[in-house]
């Protein structure tokens, strides 16, 4: 055994199996982990649907239109034409429904860029248009306000405290009239369709359908190889209780899967709840959607927006800090094995308007954790102190900081020290 | 990738059985990778299994983007390095000292059956230093780049690669010795 290639093959042949009795007592315990953790079913995890909460990070404007384009590819999804005598009274009850409230979940895995997460709730009037609700952890952390009435769609980003106005292109704003699940649910079931026959879901009775569409008839924005789509409706009121659809495409490499559950109809919903509502302190952003979905600023016509001033109050801010004319309020050191991940500086600065600003400063560290480790870093100090580890004094830049220790672990086994200092005069 | 993409999404939203596939899929490679870098049976089966159950209470946390099976080899190797960081703190031993010989003996209750050519090789595993074997076993069993294995030992990459070439030079000495006897 001399080369590499050769040890490699032996480490690749070492084979090991398992006994299956010890097996299934294994994945028994995992299952039984599983099984406690597991979150409350459906509804339950919902917050109030009505209640913006504005204290949560969320995603960003740009994805308010991934969103929205998740939701236009997920509802039309269910195109065709004709009714069906089976299920027509199915569509008579829909049709009667002068509103809808459904939830919907989807998530894109593509092997190249990892995979988008969606939930989001959905309110539709045929009479005022369509509001989506997007969450994370619970929080609504974006709305996107599609009101029939007018021609732009209006993205709320609770996260970074913005909201963004978008034009619709012509198409995309014919797709929101087109939204309607009575319309779109009705083309489906005229489609050809193979029984699925009963099954219960969450305690309701349903009778389903499943449609193998042809990737031609297909309508998303990427090549689609196939796309399979099941609706359950339920036996006691006629009514849609899931839509499961499931399409994959770009040769394999993209599959897209989208649930839509938790349906209520006949809701008559106010045209209060198409109104944006945002909050008098979110900056307005200027945003474009680019044929990728993707936002990017833009200024206004008169070329002083709000994110120029963000702009301009940041460079005031860089000069500043070169002449010295800042003052150190906290810093806040990240390490794992005892080696600095990351040391960052906050700062407040008085500008030149009077105004007084804050403003996070790199100050060292290798950086090495990987996005997901800081997103979970992020997520889990947020959530609640770590572990207790006790404080020290150091002096940083001539001031005397206390700095308190704590620990987090991550799900992957590496443990996070992180050590917050603040002044000791101010304590 | 994509297959387990929609595994990890189905497990997200609660599925039982996307679980239980996971499970099914990765076990005896974590199993065989920890059996390498503990050549403690024992210990091993303690870890893959740790490693599952924190797997499975961590539906929320777990993200879809990655290498689930590099991401499952890295808990694996970090449960490993805490395990033997303890045991260290408690007996003051070297790293290298915690390993004891497999045993023969298969234990009615034992979970991995290795075959023999393993059972050689975690032995001969044993007498290389940690550092050295960490980085062959991940590198060889794992798949993973030395730029990854670099992370998990907060080592430079130049190190990594010099750790593989020593630990990969004497382990074709162990191996070589213990076919020729």
């Amino acid at each position: 055994m001399k080369s590499a290639d050769e040890i490699k093959k032996f480490f690749k042949s070492a084979a090991i199996d398992t006994n299956p009795k010890m097996d299934e007592a294994v994945l028994n315990k995992v299952l039984i982990a599983n099984e406690k953790t597991t979150n409350p079913k459906s509804g339950a995890i919902e917050p109030n649907i009505r209640k913006i909460i504005m204290k949560s990070p969320i995603t960003k404007v740009a994805a308010a239109a991934v969103i929205v384009v998740a939701v236009l590819i997920a509802m039309n999804q269910l195109g065709g034409s004709a009714g069906s005598v089976a299920w027509g009274e199915v569509v008579r009850n829909i049709e009667a429904s002068p509103g809808f409230i459904f939830r919907l979940r989807q998530t894109y895995i593509r092997e190249e860029t990892g995979t988008i997460e969606l939930y989001m709730m959905v309110y539709g009037s045929a009479q005022y248009g369509v509001r989506q609700d997007g969450y994370n952890d619970g929080d609504v952390t974006v709305q996107i306000y599609a009101p029939l009435s007018d021609g732009a769609m209006t993205a709320v980003d609770h996260r970074n405290r913005t909201y963004s106005r978008m034009a619709l292109p012509d198409d995309a704003r014919a797709e929101i009239e087109s939204m309607d699940p009575k319309v779109a649910i009705r083309e489906f079931l005229s489609s050809e369709y193979t029984k699925l026959g009963r099954k219960t879901i969450e305690g309701v009775e349903t009778e389903g359908i499943e449609i193998d569409r042809e990737p031609s008839e297909a309508k998303a924005n990427f090549q689609v190889d196939s796309c399979i789509i099941q609706l359950w409706v339920s036996v006691d009121t006629g009514l849609p209780v899931l839509i499961e659809v499931e399409t994959v495409g770009k040769n394999g490499t993209l599959e897209v899967h989208t649930i839509q559950d938790n349906f209520q109809w006949d809701v008559e919903l106010d045209a209060s709840e198409f109104k944006p509502n945002i909050p008098e302190d979110y900056t307005k952003m200027d945003v474009e959607i680019d044929a990728d979905g993707k936002g990017a600023i833009t200024p206004d016509e008169d070329e002083v927006t709000d994110v120029e001033q963000t702009r301009s109050d940041r460079e005031e801010m860089k000069d500043l800090s070169q002449q010295g004319k800042k003052e150190l309020l906290n810093v806040v050191e990240t390490m794992t094995d005892g080696t600095l991940r990351l040391r960052t500086h906050l700062y407040k600065y008085e500008l030149s308007d009077g105004r007084t600003m804050k403003m996070g400063e790199y100050a060292g560290g290798d950086f090495a954790l990987d996005k997901a480790q800081w997103d979970e870093l992020n997520r889990v100090s947020k959530a609640g102190p770590g572990e207790y580890l006790g404080t020290y004094e150091k002096t940083v830049e001539g001031r005397v900081f206390l700095f308190k220790r704590e620990r987090y672990s991550l799900s992957d086994g590496t443990e996070v020290i992180e050590s917050v200092g603040t002044l000791k005069e101010d304590q | 990738m994509v297959e387990d993409g929609l595994l990890i999404w189905k497990f997200k939203l609660g599925n039982r059985d996307a679980l239980r596939r996971l499970y099914e899929k990765y076990k005896n490679d974590l199993l065989k990778l920890a059996v390498s870098l503990v050549n403690d049976v024992n210990a091993a089966e303690d870890v893959v299994q740790d490693v599952f159950v924190n797997f499975a209470q961590s539906a929320d946390k777990i993200q879809l983007c990655g290498n689930l099976k590099k991401y499952l080899i890295t808990c694996v190797a970090n449960r490993i390095r805490n395990r033997k960081r303890d045991q260290q703190r408690h007996e003051t031993l070297g790293i290298d000292d915690l390993d004891c010989a497999i045993s023969d003996v298969n234990r009615p209750e034992q979970w991995a059956i290795l075959s023999e050519e393993l059972a050689l090789l975690s032995n001969a595993m044993t007498q290389i230093p940690y550092e050295q074997r960490e980085v062959v076993t991940l590198y060889m069993q794992g798949d993973m780049t030395f730029r990854q294995i670099a992370k998990i030992q907060n080592a430079s990459i130049n190190t990594v690669q010099g750790r593989y070439r020593y630990g990969l030079n004497k382990l074709r000495s162990i191996l070589n010795s213990e076919i020729d006897q």
